[in-house]
């Protein structure tokens, strides 16, 4: 017997430090890491959702989080290896092309 | 993180009134969440992105832990296949093939105000959302009496292939569109050879 | 009585000449360009003599009797429709618009064909004739017009052929005429006529205010609406008509150069001669006399404005006339002279007599364009001398000219039986007979009269004084004189250089001698350098066709008292001719004004006073011309210097013209040029430029150098900026959620 409002907490904790990760580390896979902080802390939210509900909405949309998930470090890591190689640098203040 | 601490102060609070210390899946909940917490801040502290990744790891094996508790048990199931097996073995494989593992200095340079702000507004958004979870959740209990069978594979998989059908083919292309992005993406341009990454 | 015709070729003739020209004059042979010129005006002169006596002519038969005036019509499209606005190009030829038909076309074409013979050397040649058609077009309009707005066009068009035609040598270069000073010329008669414009402008606008339409024709017919009360700028009351005839008058004011708007035609003069003839004597300059009488039913329902028009007339006659008497300049002389004549016209316009006023400006437009044409020949055979001290003698060397200046100097002059005589007594005759309620029980009739004699005999001294010294006497200046010999030889060989092509062909260009070349191919022989350039017969044809018109057209506007004598009644063709439309406004007076008007001036009846004034007049253009002629006969003699000394303030005023251009420059330019210049410097540079123009960009500037280095390009800072925003909509949503929940 666990209350909602701490399966909700706890969520709501681990998608801000994700958050906080992403903001403020450098390195562009521990940013990554940071990413998959994020969606877990949702996925756990939308399982506790389910719980309390008692349907499969939530672990339904969970599921395809997961895929989803997966899916996004494929890309992503793709991407940081694919500026790995063209700037020797996976950090992300030193990727700034954008600004010219 | 004064934010935190005065949320996990609340949160204390709301622990102090449910007299059900003495409930196991009450300890089980905060084992695991302790300890995915303990994960999450291993994830963005540590210099070193393979202890970092570790401690992701440890995290998502967590969490894991907490859908058995919710009962989910195929999710957990998945939590930790996928996630901790696959996605974090790709993490690892990429972590290592860039191989700059010496650690990151917490750039202090430029663009550090901006960041310090992103931090401030982070800590407003936490102390909101957890303002909000704590209120929502009052009175209510995951405790309510389930369904037999409720989150294993039968279920979720007749849930699955029933209602989601369309969404679950449509995650599964979206699936192969990313495998098929990746390797374009880290193809070597013409001379190069094609370098599998995972 | 009115039938349609297609009446839009008349104008539409010249304006595509004008096209060609303008467009494609560069690439044309000279020869096309005059065919294309003369060929379209001709065109719209065989157009308008067939509509006027084909068509037009036996209307006015039909139509005798009645109060309708014969008209030729034609709707060409509809130009303005809004509301309950529809305005068409609507055109209307009737017996007054026939009379300026007639004036425009064909001593339109007169002085295109002369201007082939006097612009020949001139090197933008396409451009000239291009302009020159363009005027023609735009007069045609304005005469042809059937609504007000559409006078305006052709009122407006007009203007602006003046000011590019006044500025037509704005390149020219040389001491005494810079091309600045054309230039500046061209800009000051554009810049006076904007006055007048504007209140023609604001005429309209009252009118239509009033009445809910422009259409001359419906206009005539809203008399109750023009008799309404206004109260302009909180004064008042004053009727419609009142007003918008006073605006409508300063329009005219500028145009047609009266007092106090005159100023800008003298300067107008430095145009090329020609053009001084078409424009600033024979035809723009009466589009206001033009305008009032199209207008007479409006100025006829209110008798102070039209007391207001005679009077300024009146004016204008004498002061200009007075300025004649001491400018040296030949052209001045004759720019003085129009605005005294001009002046005169508005005399009878003012005091309702329209038909002497429209007769006036019939034969003035001969024997004035004959007069300024005859001034170009001069100038042109003294290679661009204008000052009379520098003429004399030119009687022998120049005899067409001289035959047709001396006509036309007798017309204008007012010796009988001269067209200008017959004009110019009528108009006396009814300043002092007016048919102006305003005038008629008042001293002012014989003021007027008075003042306008006073000009008759200033005009004639002046005349004569002109005459006696261009070609009477010796020739004077710093040019030696031509002997009689040279001249004759001239005389004989001119036809052979002229008909073999040297003024048309490509000799003078190929030769170099475009800008000033007179001495160039055209005449064989040696020392031309001081010799007369003599006119070919392209410029001496309109001379004697004009000088004809001078001398005989005054029979078709015989006196009344003439007519009495002879025991014909009806003997003044011209006011029978012009009646059913000048008699409108009349007849509304009549009708609307009640008995206010003075039905008959007793005095009008009186052929014995008539026949006596008619003396008197006489005997004034006479005396005053023989003065002159006395005076002047062998150069200014030593009488002149004499009265000329003794009277040496009147002198110097009339030749410094009354210092109104200095007057106008200290009170009026100079005030506006410092605005002007506080405005730039304030408003512009500092107001627009520094804080609007720069200022904007400075500031988008400075905001773009501060935004951007929110654009660092590292991709977490852009996060930063996303978790702010979402940050706010959930503070935003819980803040609401709250309160409106949980309370």
């Amino acid at each position: 017997m666990v209350p909602t409002s701490q399966v909700l907490g706890l969520a709501a904790l681990l998608f801000c430090i994700g958050l906080a990760g992403v903001i403020v580390r450098r390195n562009l896979l521990i940013v990554m890491m940071s990413v998959e902080l994020m969606l877990n802390a949702a996925n756990l939210a939308l399982v506790g959702f389910a719980r309390v509900r008692g349907d499969l909405e939530g672990q339904g949309l969970a599921f395809l989080i997961v895929a989803l998930a997966a899916a996004e470090a494929a890309v992503g890591l793709a991407i940081v290896v694919s500026v790995f190689r063209s700037r020797r640098t996976v950090y992300a203040d030193e990727v700034t092309l954008l600004r010219r | 993180m004064s934010s935190a601490l005065m949320s996990s102060a609340l949160m204390s609070s709301a622990l102090m009134s449910s007299a059900m210390w003495s409930n196991p899946v009450q300890w089980a909940f905060w084992l695991l969440g302790g300890l995915a917490l303990l994960g999450a801040l291993g994830t963005v502290t540590r210099r070193s992105p393979v202890q970092a990744a570790l401690f992701l790891v440890l995290t998502l094996v967590a969490t894991g832990g907490l859908f058995l508790v919710l009962h989910a048990s195929f999710l957990a199931a998945m939590q930790v296949l996928v996630y901790a097996g696959a996605v974090m073995v790709l993490f690892l494989f990429v972590v290592m093939s860039v191989s700059h593992t010496e650690g990151e200095t917490l750039g202090l340079a430029q663009g550090t105000v901006g960041k310090l702000i992103g931090l401030a507004a982070v800590g407003v958004l936490g102390h909101q959302l957890l303002r909000v979870c704590l209120t929502v959740g009052d009175g209510t209990s995951v405790g309510a009496a389930l369904p037999g069978g409720f989150g294993d594979v039968r279920s979720l998989g007749r849930w699955i292939f029933s209602r989601y059908l369309l969404p679950f083919e449509a995650i599964s292309v979206l699936l192969l569109v990313a495998i098929v992005a990746a390797v374009a993406i880290t193809r070597r341009p013409p001379r190069g050879r094609a370098e599998g990454e995972g | 009585m009115t039938k349609t015709f297609p009446l839009l070729w008349i104008p539409l003739l010249p304006l595509l000449g004008a096209a060609i020209n303008l467009l494609c004059g560069r690439v044309l042979s000279r020869r096309a360009v005059n065919v294309v010129a003369c060929g379209s005006v001709a065109g719209a002169l065989g157009v308008v003599v067939f509509a006027v006596f084909g068509r037009l002519w036996p209307l006015v038969g039909a139509a005798e009797g009645t109060h309708l005036p014969a008209r030729l019509v034609q709707t060409a499209y509809a130009w303005i429709t809004a509301g309950s606005v529809d305005l068409p190009v609507g055109l209307v030829c009737d017996p007054l618009s026939a009379v300026m038909l007639l004036v425009v076309t064909l001593v339109g074409f007169l002085i295109h064909l002369y201007s082939t013979g006097y612009m020949a050397h001139e090197r933008d040649y396409a451009r000239f004739f291009g302009y020159l058609n363009l005027f023609t077009g735009a007069m045609l309009i304005l005469v042809l017009a059937d609504n007000l707005p559409l006078l305006f066009v052709g009122w407006e068009g007009v203007g602006v052929c003046s000011y590019l035609l006044i500025g037509f040598w704005y390149d020219k270069d040389g001491t005494e005429r810079l091309g600045l000073a054309n230039a500046m010329a061209g800009r000051k008669a554009f810049l006076v006529n904007r006055v007048g414009d504007v209140a023609f402008l604001l005429g309209m606008l009252v009118l239509f205010a009033a009445t809910r339409t422009l259409s001359i024709e419906s206009l005539a017919l809203r008399a109750s609406d023009l008799l309404l009360p206004l109260h302009p700028l909180g004064l008042g009351p004053y009727t419609v008509a009142g007003v918008a005839g006073l605006l409508l008058f300063i329009g005219a004011m500028g145009k047609s150069a009266q007092i106090p708007l005159y100023v800008w035609l003298p300067d107008a003069m430095a145009g090329p001669t020609p053009v001084s003839a078409l424009i600033h004597a024979a035809t723009m300059v009466t589009a206001g006399v033009y305008m009032v009488a199209r207008m007479n039913f409006l100025f006829m329902l209110s008798p102070a404005v039209m007391g207001l028009i005679a009077l300024v007339g009146a004016t204008t006659a004498l002061f200009a006339a007075s300025i004649g008497f001491a400018q040296h300049d030949i052209k001045k002389v004759l720019a003085y002279s129009t605005i005294s004549q001009l002046g005169y016209m508005f005399v009878a316009v003012g005091v309702g007599a329209f038909s002497a006023g429209i007769f006036h400006l019939f034969t003035h437009a001969f024997f004035k364009a004959c007069l300024f044409l005859g001034a170009g020949a001069i100038i042109h055979a003294l290679h661009d001398e204008q000052d009379l001290r520098q003429m004399g003698g030119l009687r022998r060397p120049l005899a067409t000219t001289h035959w047709t200046f001396l006509v036309s100097t007798l017309a204008i002059a007012g010796i009988p039986p001269l067209s200008g005589f017959f004009s110019k007594d009528e108009i006396l005759w009814r300043a002092i007979a007016t048919a102006n309620p305003a005038l008629g029980s008042t001293w002012l009739p014989a003021l007027l009269y008075v003042m306008s004699l006073a000009a008759a005999l200033c005009t004639a001294f002046y005349m004569f004084r002109l005459y006696g010294l261009v070609f009477l006497g010796e020739r004077r200046g710093t040019a030696p004189a031509s002997s009689h010999g040279h001249a004759g030889g001239h005389v004989g060989g001119h036809p052979g250089g002229h008909a073999g092509g040297g003024h048309a062909g490509g000799g003078h260009a190929g030769s170099g001698h475009a800008g000033s070349g007179h001495a160039g191919s055209g005449h064989a022989g040696s020392g031309h350098a001081g010799d007369l350039h003599l006119p070919g017969p392209a410029m001496e044809a309109p001379l004697i066709v004009l000088a004809g018109g001078a001398a005989l057209l005054g029979l078709l506007g015989l006196p009344e008292v003439v007519g009495s004598w002879l025991g014909i009644e009806h003997i003044n063709l011209f006011e029978r001719w012009l009646a059913p439309v000048v008699d409108q406004g009349a007849r509304l007076a009549d009708r609307w004004a009640g008995g206010q008007r003075v039905a008959a001036n007793a005095l009008a009846e009186s052929h014995g006073l008539e026949a006596l004034l008619l003396l008197l007049s006489v005997a004034v253009a006479v005396g005053s011309s023989a003065l002159a002629w006395k005076l002047y006969r062998a150069g200014p003699s030593a009488l002149v210097e004499r009265l000329t000394a003794r009277l040496r303030w009147f002198y110097r005023l009339v030749l410094n013209k009354y210092w109104v251009d200095e007057l106008y420059d200290w009170t009026i330019v100079r005030p506006y040029k410092a605005l002007a210049v506080v405005l730039f410097q304030l408003v512009d540079r500092l107001v627009i430029d520094r804080l609007g123009v720069h200022g904007t960009a400075r500031s988008v500037d400075g905001v773009g150098r501060v935004l951007r280095r929110l654009q660092t390009g590292n991709v977490q800072h852009y996060v930063v900026g996303l978790v702010i925003g979402i940050t706010a909509l959930v503070v935003g949503v819980v803040g609401a959620a709250l309160l409106g929940g949980g309370g």
